[in-house]
């Protein structure tokens, strides 16, 4: 398969995709970011240098003087010089650091919420042969799964592990100021655990991966038996879905207890290298001492930091094992990013896109097409020499259609299952590109004279599939807030959903995903009646293969006679006695047109050929 | 297992002993955490030729001795931490299995209509998220609790001994940040409660998003969904932003907390006391409150969101548990009686939410009835099959199944009927176990099973499934059209040859013709002596029933044979009349395999 995607590489190099995504996210707060940055820094500078005052005040409070020196510049100092000094160091600090967390993560969670906009803008533009080859479940993992990730890890997650940098540089800095002797052990220290995580990173991914992979079955297995409850149930078969829950949840409770012993060991390793790095630094002090190499206070200072910095390192490795996550996520969702659009979508209007969004005046402007109005009582229709296929590596499906609809008549097409009648209203939609010959409506062909939403505007479907929306009545009629409440309510009474026109609080009731608190046949007439708001000129009615219910059949034929009489309707039919009506029929035939000609002439020669030979 | 009526009571004390040997070990961890840094202080002091902090029950001449200590107790201390840790999430994890086993228990024996206004979603979330939330006491609150409050307790006597500061300061101290932290843990609860809430609405329109993403082009309202999207993730983003914001601070203040502590304290002892600090003094200081408060302070506020985030968890399955079935007891009565029919039913009647559903006088099914029960959308004919299957909450009179013309011994009336649902079940695993609806089934009756397969007209189907019986569909397998769900449950039914076989608009997916097989060799075929209960909107299907049921507003207006209805009935005459005008099948076509 074309898409489908690189499995989660284990290598530890990421893409330069990752770089460019991340800096197009961030350049908008670059300046806040970097004055949030040197603020962070200049925070733990001061809070963290209070050691080392405390370490020189000690020095000056020395009873010992051959292990003490004294410092020229704070010759004079008393407590509360010392303490003034601590407390401003100590306030201005906790300020700084503050300020630095806060202003960054705020910025960082604003920075990765576009990259979100963008793949979401993106995906909404891919080619629908994408959608064929990737599953549902695949597409949306991104916008859940990945960008809870990175949104989570690149909020607050992120400013900690700077501070965490920021400490460890502070602590290279303040120790070296006060005695570079323990610069030695910390290097060593630094690099055992570069060993360790280096060590462990592999197997903690591949738990990580595991533990996610055992998770998914239990949930669907849980998933699938609540939807299914019913059935299970009555065929008494509760006990083998029960016992196959147990041993799905049971494999991932072990999975995560081995994973979480995994990253037990991994922190109990870290640990006891902080214990090496306090048992090496006493060691060291006690020697350096005796030599009268350094001073007490210098000791004292030093111990402080280093003990302190043991913890810092080892947390320094944990987030980094986490953000390697949060860099993944970034990758996956730039892949979405580098992604070809649909042939015809306009790049410069996809740039605009993000600030037409936000503002709802201006979407609607652009989304509701010029040829609402100007196109409708002018729907002339012409196929020339039509060539499609789904993809340039499958067989030709319509090969060289050529037919001309005129303003208000009534089409139908007939013709056995692969004989192309789906394809023709795929291509009439553009849902995929055709490869040769063209389309043109009113004398324009798509994407070279009108833009693809707009010529997209000028039909409207209906299918015995209605699909509805969650949220208002009014939104699924009306989503642009353009029509007033008696035009709305004119036409559900025309449909026949509202039994008056008074009935406007109905406009406000609630419509579930999928419709789901609606009967089919409630939902058809609402689709209904969104079609009529639409005033496409040409109406294109795909009818089911099965038989649904026989109200919505009756619907759908009424509404060819009564709503549709003055504009163009396409009928793909699939029982014919919908079709006697029709001005004129089009007989497909291995993606070719076998006949066109008066609705009971052509009916009458498809019966007898279909009687000559069944499929 | 003992029943506890609050839940957060049956996750703490349930296993008391192990829960007991968590809060242990992590006190001794504590209290170990705690000496190593004692005697970092003294080796420091010693190194500094200043005794006068050295404890007077262990005194070395060398400091070394002291390192050595700390360095042990520091070890000592992590092991105990671990092992804390893994008794934790050990027991978290043995709860999770417990209270999720609870749940999907409870999810299976809730019926249909105690069910509804729980979306699929809210229930499945209760399992993937709130399940792992609710032990949170376990693994995170017992492990980290005593390591969090127990330097934070003795620190105010630690500073009294040493320093005299009076136990006053120090106890408001405590408590203030205490008090602090758990305001700034309770906000940031309520910011991850509605963050999830927010994802899981913003998710919801994803799922549409992709899902319709053909319509919505056609329509033209890709950018109206993508504004939905982008405002819900706008708000989203507030949400987070404040919760960051909020997080922020509570982490600032907890990693400076212990320097600013640590100003305050000297200020107070050089400036209010008027104390003459010698050097050891400032450097216990700045000891005991760095050791015993960094870890503590860093702690306590993700310990208050993560104990609070809990509590949310806990509720949440607390009401799930908490519903039942009106009816739980009311099973059909299996009992001989002296007469041709199955079963015999006496004023059914069912209300959901105080209204009225159901109400049918009298139904009786003779043995080798093919039943229709017919009606127009709403009458409420699934609901009718479903009562009669047990699976809502409907009161009767009488109801007995005839044990004698049952064709084996069968105990429960759940042995007795077979069942297609309209909207087919499949689950994610192999074909064979989807026809026998359980895991992991034996093989040495495929004959069968291929037999059912026959009868449903799958078998063509099986050409292009290139494992046979033992392909997978669902999460990782073969995607299956409407019309192929449909005949795999038609298949199961076949397989399962229960005596009352119950088909709820079973054929709705499939083309005419295959439906048409489907009566002709197994409906009249291999079940023409079975009694079958079916509801259609098949006109030609009406005309050969045994006997009608005809539905109309929950209630059966009338029973009886096709030509008797129509003479008799009007409203059953309109009703076919459109059957009639819609659904004559003109010409047949193959229904498609594979429908995108």
């Amino acid at each position: 398969m074309k898409f489908e995607e690189k499995s989660e590489s284990s290598n530890k190099q990421f893409s330069s995709a990752v770089y460019d995504t991340l800096s197009k996210a961030y350049r908008p707060y670059r300046t806040a970011l970097f004055f949030a940055l040197f603020l962070g820094l200049a925070g733990r500078i001061l809070i963290l240098g209070q050691a080392n005052i405390i370490g020189y005040w000690v020095d000056s409070l020395c009873k010992a003087p051959a292990q003490c020196t004294q410092h020229t510049m704070f010759a004079n100092w008393g407590h509360n010089d010392y303490l003034i000094l601590l407390s401003i160091m100590c306030a201005l600090g906790f300020g700084f650091t503050l300020f630095f967390r806060i202003l960054f993560s705020r910025y960082s969670a604003y920075a990765v919420s576009s990259i979100y906009d963008w793949v979401t803008f993106k995906t909404s533009r891919f080619p629908i042969r994408f959608f064929d080859e990737n599953p549902a479940g695949r597409i949306i993992t991104r916008f859940s799964s990945d960008y809870g990730t990175v949104f989570r890890l690149f909020g607050g997650p992120l400013a900690e592990f700077l501070s965490i940098i920021f400490d460890l540089v502070c602590i290279l800095i303040l120790i070296v100021a006060s005695s570079y002797y323990f610069a030695i052990p910390l290097t060593m220290i630094i690099f055992l655990n570069l060993f360790i995580y280096k060590k462990n990173i592999h197997k903690l991914r591949t738990e990580r991966r595991a533990l996610s992979a055992s998770r998914s079955p239990s949930i669907s297995h849980f998933a699938e038996s609540t939807q299914g409850a019913t059935t299970i149930k009555i065929s008494g078969r509760s006990k083998s879905f029960r016992d196959r829950f147990d041993f799905l949840d049971t494999f991932y409770v072990n999975q995560r207890l081995k994973t979480n012993i995994e990253i037990m060991k991994f922190s109990f390793q870290m640990n006891t290298l902080s214990s090496l790095l306090l048992l090496l630094v006493g060691v060291m002090s006690f020697y350096l001492i005796k030599d009268g190499k350094i001073s007490a206070g210098a000791i004292g200072a030093s111990f402080g930091l280093i003990v302190y910095s043991g913890n810092t390192i080892q947390m320094f490795f944990e987030w980094l094992a986490q953000l390697e996550e949060g860099i993944i996520g970034v990758e996956r969702l730039s892949q979405y990013l580098n992604k070809d659009l649909e042939y015809g979508q306009n790049k410069d209007y996809l740039a605009q896109l993000p600030e037409l969004i936000r503002s709802p005046e201006l979407l609607s402007k652009l989304s509701a097409p010029q040829s609402k109005t100007s196109a409708r009582g002018t729907g002339d229709l012409t196929l020339e020499n039509l060539w499609f296929r789904y993809s340039p590596d499958l067989p030709w499906i319509l090969k060289g259609i050529s037919l001309k609809i005129h303003f208000g008549e009534k089409i139908g097409i007939i013709g056995r299952t692969g004989s192309g009648k789906t394809s023709l209203i795929q291509s009439l939609f553009m849902l995929y590109p055709y490869e040769k010959g063209r389309i043109l409506i009113n004398g324009k062909e798509p994407i070279v004279d009108i833009d693809l939403t707009s010529y997209r505007f000028n039909y409207s479907y209906i299918s015995q599939d209605p699909v509805l929306f969650q949220g208002t009545l009014r939104e699924n009629l009306d989503p642009l807030k353009q029509l007033n409440e008696s035009e709305l309510m004119q036409t559900l009474v025309q449909v026949g959903y509202a039994a008056s026109a008074q009935e406007v609080y109905m406009l406000d009731s609630r419509i579930e995903e999928r419709g789901k608190n609606l009967s089919v046949g409630e939902k058809q007439l609402l689709c209904l009646a969104r079609t009529l708001l639409q005033q496409a000129p040409i109406i294109i009615l795909d009818e089911a293969t099965s038989s649904v219910d026989p109200h919505s059949e009756e619907l759908m034929v009424r509404a060819t006679e009564e709503f549709f009489s003055d504009r163009t309707v396409i009928i793909i039919a699939h029982r014919l006695s919908t079709l006697e009506k029709c001005d004129r029929i089009v007989w497909l035939d291995k993606g070719e047109i076998r006949k066109v000609g008066p609705a009971l002439q052509i009916i009458e020669e498809f019966k007898k050929f279909e009687e000559a030979s069944p499929s | 297992m003992r029943e506890y009526k609050s839940l957060t009571k049956y996750v703490l004390l349930n296993r008391l002993p192990y829960r007991l040997l968590i809060l242990g070990t992590s006190l001794v961890a504590a209290f170990l955490g705690i000496l190593s840094p004692y005697f970092q202080k003294s080796f420091i002091d010693s190194v500094m030729y200043d005794h006068s902090y050295l404890p007077s029950f262990l005194k070395f001449d060398s400091p070394l001795p002291y390192l050595f200590l700390a360095v042990f107790f520091l070890v000592l201390s992590q092991l105990l931490n671990q092992l804390t840790n893994y008794i934790g999430v050990k027991e978290a994890l043995f709860m999770q299995k417990q209270i999720g086993e609870k749940i999907y228990d409870k999810m299976l024996s809730l019926k249909l209509d105690t069910m509804t206004k729980r979306p699929l979603g809210e229930i499945v979330s209760l399992y993937a998220t709130d399940v792992s939330g609710a032990t949170v006491y376990l693994d995170q609150t017992l492990p980290s609790g005593s390591s969090t409050f127990f330097p934070l307790l003795i620190t105010p006597f630690v500073l009294v001994n040493f320093f005299d500061t009076p136990i006053f300061f120090t106890l408001v101290v405590v408590v203030g940040i205490t008090v602090l932290n758990t305001g700034l843990a309770f906000r940031q609860s309520k910011f991850f409660y509605r963050f999830k809430t927010l994802a899981a609405e913003r998710l919801g329109f994803v799922n549409e998003w992709i899902q319709n993403i053909r319509t919505l082009r056609i329509l033209g309202w890709v950018e109206i969904i993508e504004q939905k999207i982008i405002d819900k993730r706008e708000v989203e983003t507030r949400n987070r932003v404040k919760m960051v914001t909020n997080g922020q601070m509570m982490n600032s203040i907890s990693s400076s907390f212990t320097f600013i502590v640590n100003i305050v304290t000297l200020g107070l002892l050089v400036l209010y006391y008027k104390r003459e600090l010698s050097p050891g003094e400032i450097f216990a200081l700045l000891w005991i409150l760095g050791v015993f408060l960094t870890r503590p302070f860093r702690q306590m506020p993700w310990f208050f969101t993560f104990a609070f985030d809990a509590a949310t968890s806990i509720a949440r399955i607390e009401t799930f548990l908490s519903a039942k079935n009106k009816f739980d007891l009311r099973e059909a009565e299996l009992k001989p009686i002296a007469s041709k029919n199955i079963l015999e039913i006496k004023n059914l009647k069912l209300s959901i939410q105080d209204q009225e559903i159901l109400s049918v006088e009298s139904l009786k099914i003779a043995k080798g009835q093919h039943a229709m029960i017919v009606g127009e959308v709403g009458s409420g004919k699934s609901m009718l099959l479903l009562s009669l299957l047990g699976e809502t909450n409907c009161e009767w009179d009488r109801y007995v199944i005839n044990q004698n013309l049952l064709s084996k011994d069968t105990s429960s009336f759940r042995n007795v009927f077979g069942y297609v649902p309209q909207e087919g079940l499949i689950v994610s695993t192999t074909l064979r176990d989807n026809i026998f609806l359980q895991y992991d089934s034996p093989k040495d009756r495929d004959h069968k099973v291929t037999e059912a397969i026959f009868h449903a007209q799958f078998k063509k189907d099986m050409s292009v499934l290139e494992n046979g019986l033992d392909t997978e569909f669902g999460e990782r397998g073969v995607n299956l059209s409407g019309g192929q769900k449909q005949r795999i449950n038609i298949a199961r039914a076949a397989f399962d040859d229960r005596d009352i076989v119950v088909l709820d608009d079973s054929f709705s997916a499939l083309d005419s013709e295959t439906e048409h097989l489907i009566f002709t060799h197994l409906v009249n075929g291999a079940w023409k002596n079975k009694t079958v209960i079916m509801t259609t909107h098949r006109l030609n299907l009406l005309i050969a029933a045994d006997i009608i049921h005809f539905m109309k507003n929950g209630s059966i207006k009338i029973s009886g044979s096709y030509s008797d209805l129509i003479n008799k009935d009007a409203d059953f005459r309109l009703f076919c009349n459109q059957l009639a005008e819609t659904t004559s099948p003109d010409f047949v076509e193959k229904e498609n395999g594979e429908t995108t």
